[in-house]
């Protein structure tokens, strides 16, 4: 008896020390992480009276959504945020349609050149998007749909091009046609989800009279929808998150990342008296107001990952990317 | 009727296949291939855009010598960038994977914590980490020269300059330290795909280990580690691949550098040259541990 008691304290104790390292270690990292988020939300809804006072550590005195509001006014945030929102959205969506679609035609048929396409795609993922902007930068300048504009060139005497910079075509065309930001990772997402999935219910859909197409949007996209989930919002943070792209092909289309990114400059420019707009900035004022630009940068992708959090980890492990 | 009936089984299945991944195809050869073969075409030529069309002068390999000998920083960059990408992917994964089994124990607030590692995901992809880095009331508000975060290495070197250490090995020290607190911001997706894995893993096999006498440790690495072993691989290339094609990527702000000063032909090969080092490293990579990886269905 007094052997097994002894045995059970000694695990007892075993599994605390575990849960203890376990949680210093998490908590600390987490600290970390969350260091700059918190910095962010502390100096942004600070008086700036009190940036300087020793005796605020995190919480100030009073709180204040001035810095808030006066970068709100100064990013023009809401018609930027507006057109961040639908720029993510729409092509996040696109994304996932020509993705999911390629990686069941991935999946599902056997064809020639299969393979071998299919490392085309995982290629995709290795070139730098730099590699390439260029030549993509000049297509959209004289865009010839798909090279279907030279059909026209024995009536035109010239081919047909349309000048795309400065739309959202840009970066819809890619999106639709799965060429979007990462989208071969997205590919292999859901050739690896597909693969994985049972082929009896699809067999019973076409026995039933579906064609492949009905089959795939009755019985494979139900069942993908948590990996569609997790794409999307993959997706949608680094679409949110793009400033390249948005700057090289839309120079005069702000969204919120590229605007945050010229924020530092613009207000700097200010201080220097380069520009009149707004008198009275000091550095204290600068830092206040980019601490808010960044947290107003990051609250929408928080607040879609919140809502999606729940699926996603589900999505990934049904993925099949655990085989 | 009769058309249709001469179309075999599997003839039928490659069109569909093929309609399928139709979208992508049109997509892979015209906003793929056309540009990268127009960026060999460039890499070989003076680009001048200035006259409203596209101008090229055959230069032959004159950009890519240029790249080597010319030019000062290229090469310093892109052994800076690959000698970081030596330890930091290494680094990177293995920190993942610990994280990983750390957070598929079960314990009450393991959702929190979830959700606050991939925090770093929504964070470091963006412009957000440049741009606190470089605030100035932000690193004024940290204590001393080097500002990276609240755990400050500098506490940290500081304690072993009192200490009598040499100045080398103290730099040597903060340098990794930096890197380790760098770690955090490049695990986000690593830690959800080894979680994905580890939850594949059922709870049976754990119990039947325990019977057998396996500790937690030998479970580890006699079962949980060959199982995920695919994803390691996954994981690994996933990192070298975001490493190389981040906009934070040394080389890669270089040449869009270089590409603003619209002297895209010189951007071209060096991006060229770029690519091919990460494909050969990526390939290289990918064969050697896909020869070590267990796969379950085999």
């Amino acid at each position: 008896m007094q052997s097994s008691a002894n045995i059970r304290l000694a695990n007892g104790i075993k599994r605390f020390t575990t849960a203890l390292f376990r949680d210093v270690l998490l908590v600390a990292i987490s600290v970390i992480i969350l260091y700059p988020l918190l910095y962010m939300i502390t100096i942004s809804l600070r008086p700036i009276e009190e940036i300087w006072d020793p005796s605020v550590v995190w919480i100030s005195k009073s709180l204040t959504l001035d810095n808030m509001i006066k970068t709100i006014d100064f990013m023009d945030y809401w018609s930027v945020l507006w057109r961040s929102v639908r720029l993510t959205v729409v092509s996040s969506l696109l994304t996932v349609v020509s993705c999911s679609l390629a990686g069941y035609g991935f999946a599902r048929f056997r064809f020639k050149g299969r393979e071998l396409l299919f490392m085309c795609v995982l290629f995709t993922i290795m070139v730098p998007a730099e590699t390439i902007i260029i030549p993509s930068y000049t297509q959209f300048w004289q865009f010839d749909f798909f090279g279907l504009g030279y059909l026209l060139y024995p009536f035109l005497g010239e081919p047909l091009t349309a000048n795309l910079l400065n739309t959202e075509l840009t970066l819809y065309i890619p999106a639709l046609f799965g060429s979007g930001i990462r989208a071969g990772l997205f590919i292999y997402l859901f050739r690896q989800y597909y693969r994985g999935l049972p082929k009896e219910l699809e067999e019973a859909a076409s026995i039933d009279g579906c064609n492949a197409f009905t089959t795939y949007l009755r019985i494979a996209v139900p069942s993908s929808r948590l990996t569609m989930v997790t794409v999307f919002l993959f997706s949608s943070i680094w679409y949110w998150n793009d400033y390249y792209f948005t700057n090289m092909y839309m120079n005069n289309a702000r969204t919120v990342s590229s605007t945050l990114a010229a924020l530092p400059s613009m207000l700097n420019a200010i201080l220097n008296g380069l520009s009149e707009t707004l008198q009275g900035f000091d550095q204290v004022q600068i830092s206040t107001m980019i601490q808010s630009g960044c947290l107003l940068l990051i609250i929408p992708p928080l607040i879609l990952f919140a809502f999606c959090q729940r699926y996603f980890v589900q999505g990934l492990e049904l993925s099949g990317l655990v085989e | 009727m009769k058309m249709k009936n001469r179309l075999t089984y599997s003839r039928r299945e490659a069109m569909r296949g093929v309609l399928f991944i139709a979208p992508w195809l049109i997509g892979f050869i015209f906003l793929f291939v056309r540009p990268f073969v127009t960026a060999i075409v460039f890499s070989f030529n003076n680009v001048d855009l200035s006259n409203g069309f596209i101008d090229l002068t055959g230069m032959g390999f004159k950009n890519y010598t240029d790249a080597f000998t010319e030019d000062t920083k290229f090469m310093v960059l892109l052994t800076q960038a690959l000698s970081k990408m030596v330890y930091q992917v290494p680094l990177v994964v293995f920190f993942s994977l610990f994280i990983a089994v750390v957070l598929n124990q079960k314990f009450a607030s393991r959702g929190f914590f979830r959700l606050v590692f991939f925090l770093p995901t929504i964070i470091s992809s963006g412009v957000v980490l440049g741009i606190i880095n470089g605030d100035t009331l932000y690193n004024a508000m940290q204590v001393g020269e080097k500002t990276t975060y609240m755990l400050q290495t500098v506490s940290v070197q500081d304690i072993l300059r009192q200490s009598g250490v040499s100045e080398t090995i103290i730099t040597y020290v903060g340098s990794i330290l930096d890197s380790l607190l760098e770690l955090f911001w490049y695990s986000g997706i690593q830690i959800v795909i080894f979680l994905s894995g580890l939850q594949g893993i059922s709870p049976t096999l754990r119990e039947a280990a325990h019977i057998d006498g396996a500790s937690a440790w030998d479970f580890f690495w006699l079962i949980t580690f060959p199982m995920i072993s695919p994803l390691l691989l996954t994981n690994t290339v996933f990192t070298i691949i975001s490493t190389f094609t981040d906009y934070n990527n040394v080389v890669i702000s270089y040449i869009s550098e270089i590409a603003s000063k619209m002297e895209l032909g010189f951007s071209s090969a060096m991006s060229m040259v770029y690519f091919l080092i990460t494909f050969v490293i990526i390939i290289v990579v990918y064969f050697f541990l896909n020869r070590k990886v267990f796969y379950r269905n085999t």
